[in-house]
């Protein structure tokens, strides 16, 4: 494991952990900088961490228009989200609905140092779910909609998800998440949506909120660890250095309500992996009171081999460990985990046999009959 | 570079080289694309640098295709934004992905999907939908007409000064426009035509090497002209209303919205300085190089 973290091969994570590093770069360096934080989707980030660390000036004349490039998109991004946010927030105001910012939007509405340089392609919400058909249907009227889907996978949705299919709206292009808990219903993880909602806080946004700092790592933490997709892990990887390094400087007590915060959730399993990681990959250390307390949702010493056989290999950027080999193998394995713990196994077996076989002949909207 | 070079850069640690404004390190075991970077890119200069603005691979794709009805992939540091097209695509496949590095990339410029050239230190941009016949006159105003070739395809404008940046590289041909210009042009360095792609038979054709050699040499704008494609013969040119070249070249910009307030004084700032018309096309060729050089006769 120690190999690809190697400063000479790796110069992305050297920078994101002490983006002063560059200081010392020749252009051999720049280059594969360049190339590891395009691939991982944190060129933007890049950039946010050197401007932010005065580091302007050591960044060669080659290298300099793709970070400010990068900076480009991003602030536009930026300031389209936060439109796209208060369009939602209006819509949803007539309701008495403060929807709850979640994942990218949220960093940025709550100004998380995870914000920067953060791109993503949708806002995700989270309502309380009681309300989730009227929100849907306000939504609908304010010029949001959804895709056609077939019967099964509004079945899908709306039985087993926890968020409806996503909406977009007509001229806008960005798309709409509506949650109304942050694991799906059938998971084997159980989430207390209302313990959630009665500890968000209000975001730099008007009318929306965002979860707790704590929770906002756990929600972090959780979508990593089970979703089973890792094109964005390391970016992912790289949100929760920073959240966690900047929510514990700010509160000398947050690493301990961290914890105390998981296992109140039931994710203590999640937050364990989630610090044994990022520890191994991004030298981020928990304080030994909370890292002691942290120990007791470790899993049993078989299963953290196995997983320590696989996460780390699936977390780093394709571009280092390479698209093929064990790093891939790897992610599979994770992929058919997630879909493990997203369902019982006949439901799993039943929605497997449904996209494999029924799915590609099923009658759709604007087919021909 | 001896071929033998060329091809054993390009399977190992890749051949940087300048393609137009940028540094491409191009990474590729196949043979189409050696021999097309060789013939249409053969004045441009090899660098020996440690960096490159964009590190590209084209390569087989995997899986059943391997086999089967082989195909080829572009990416970008693992990013693919195409998907495979059949091996024999490559080459266009390349140029399609260097074009895609710039637009989605190079936001320090506006950029408007027009073709561009130069004579007299005058910049005579060229924007028009695929089918106006944009690329043909512009290879032929480049290859016969002694205007400079600053991009078939890309206007770089500056933001600051309304400025075009040049990017000069091969000009894609479509179908009857590679006709055209091998007739036109006997002189011409074209790649072996491709057929059956998303847009038919495509050929690259080699740009001048003085248009290469002044890549960084930038051009004031002076002239927008909207080739439209007609049956008729070639007509005069029709005054354009500023608002409205203004509206459709924003319509035709990559990255207007991301640059916001900026692309559009960008856009203005070249409006500014510019003259703006329709150019009703109707393929005569004498009357196309004509009808550009009385707008910049000195």
């Amino acid at each position: 494991m120690t190999a690809p973290l190697d400063a000479l091969r790796f110069p992305l994570r050297s920078v994101l952990l002490n983006p002063a590093v560059v200081t010392d770069f020749d252009l051999a360096r720049w280059d594969l900088l360049l190339q590891q934080a395009r691939g991982a989707g944190l060129l933007a980030r890049v950039a946010a961490l050197l401007e932010e660390g005065g580091l302007g000036e050591r960044v060669p004349e080659a290298m300099r228009w793709h970070l400010d490039s990068a900076l480009v998109v991003y602030r536009a991004h930026c300031e389209d989200i936060r439109l796209e946010v208060g369009h939602i927030a209006r819509a949803l105001q007539s309701i008495g609905v403060r929807p709850v910012l979640l994942k990218g939007a949220a960093y940025l509405a709550a100004g998380d140092r995870a914000r920067l340089g953060r791109l993503f392609s949708d806002v995700d919400i989270f309502v309380p779910r009681e309300r989730i058909e009227t929100v849907e249907q306000v939504l609908r009227w304010q010029g949001w909609s959804g895709e056609e889907l077939s019967a099964y996978d509004q079945a899908y949705y709306r039985r087993w998800m926890h968020e409806i299919p996503p909406l977009m709206h007509g001229g806008r292009g960005i798309a709409l998440d509506v949650h109304h808990n942050l694991l799906p219903l059938t998971s084997r993880l159980r989430l207390d949506a209302a313990a959630l909602a009665a500890a968000v806080v209000p975001s730099e946004i008007p009318g929306v909120d965002t979860l707790a700092p704590a929770d906002r790592v756990l929600h972090s933490a959780a979508h990593l660890l089970l979703e089973g997709e890792f094109d964005n892990a390391f970016r992912d990887l790289s949100d929760l250095y920073l959240m966690i390094t900047d929510m514990r400087a700010a509160d000398p007590g947050f690493e301990e309500l961290l914890v105390a915060r998981a296992e109140q959730l039931g994710l203590g399993r999640i937050l364990y992996y989630a610090m044994r990681y990022l520890a191994l990959l991004l030298d981020l250390e928990l304080s030994a009171p909370a890292a002691a307390r942290l120990a007791a949702s470790a899993p049993v010493a078989p299963l953290r081999w196995l997983m320590d056989q696989l996460f780390p290999s699936a977390l780093l950027p394709v571009g280092v460990t390479g698209a093929g080999g064990w790093p891939a193998l790897a992610r599979f394995a994770l992929y058919l985990r997630s879909h493990y713990l997203k369902m019982p196994v006949p439901l799993l077996l039943r929605h497997l046999w449904h996209k494999a076989v029924i799915t590609p002949f099923e009658y759709r909207e604007g087919d021909p009959a | 570079m001896p071929q033998a070079d060329l091809e054993s850069r390009l399977r190992s640690r890749g051949l940087v080289f300048g393609a137009g404004r940028f540094s491409v390190r191009l990474i590729s075991r196949l043979e189409s694309v050696a021999q097309g970077i060789s013939l249409v890119y053969g004045d441009y200069e090899t660098v020996d640098s440690d960096f490159a603005d964009f590190t590209v691979r084209v390569r087989r794709a995997g899986g059943l295709h391997r086999i089967v009805r082989p195909q080829a992939e572009f990416s970008l540091d693992g990013a693919k934004p195409f998907s495979p097209l059949p091996l024999a695509h490559a080459f266009p496949l390349l140029e399609w992905g260097l074009n895609w590095c710039v637009s989605n990339h190079c936001h320090q410029y506006l950029i408007v999907h027009a073709a561009v050239v130069e004579k007299h230190g005058r910049a005579l941009i060229l924007p028009g939908a695929p089918g106006s016949g944009k690329s043909t006159l512009c290879a032929l105003l480049t290859g016969r007409g002694g205007w400079r070739l600053l991009s078939d395809e890309l206007t770089l404008i500056d933001p600051v000064n309304g400025s075009v940046h040049a990017n000069p590289r091969p000009v894609s041909l479509k179908n009857e426009s590679i006709d055209i210009v091998r007739r036109e042009l006997p002189g011409a360095v074209l790649s072996p035509p491709v057929t059956d792609t998303l847009k038919g038979t495509v050929s690259h054709l080699q740009p001048a090497a003085d248009s290469v050699s002044r890549a960084h040499e930038p051009a004031a704008p002076a002239l927008v002209v909207f080739p439209r494609f007609t049956d008729g013969s070639s007509a005069e040119l029709l005054p354009l209303p500023k608002g409205e070249a203004f509206i459709r070249m924003a319509d035709n910009a990559f990255n207007y919205s991301i640059l916001g307030l900026a692309g559009f004084r960008a856009l203005a700032a070249l409006l500014d300085q510019s003259d703006c018309y329709e150019y009703p096309n109707g393929g005569d060729v004498q009357h196309a190089l004509a009808t550009m050089d009385a707008l910049v006769a000195p």
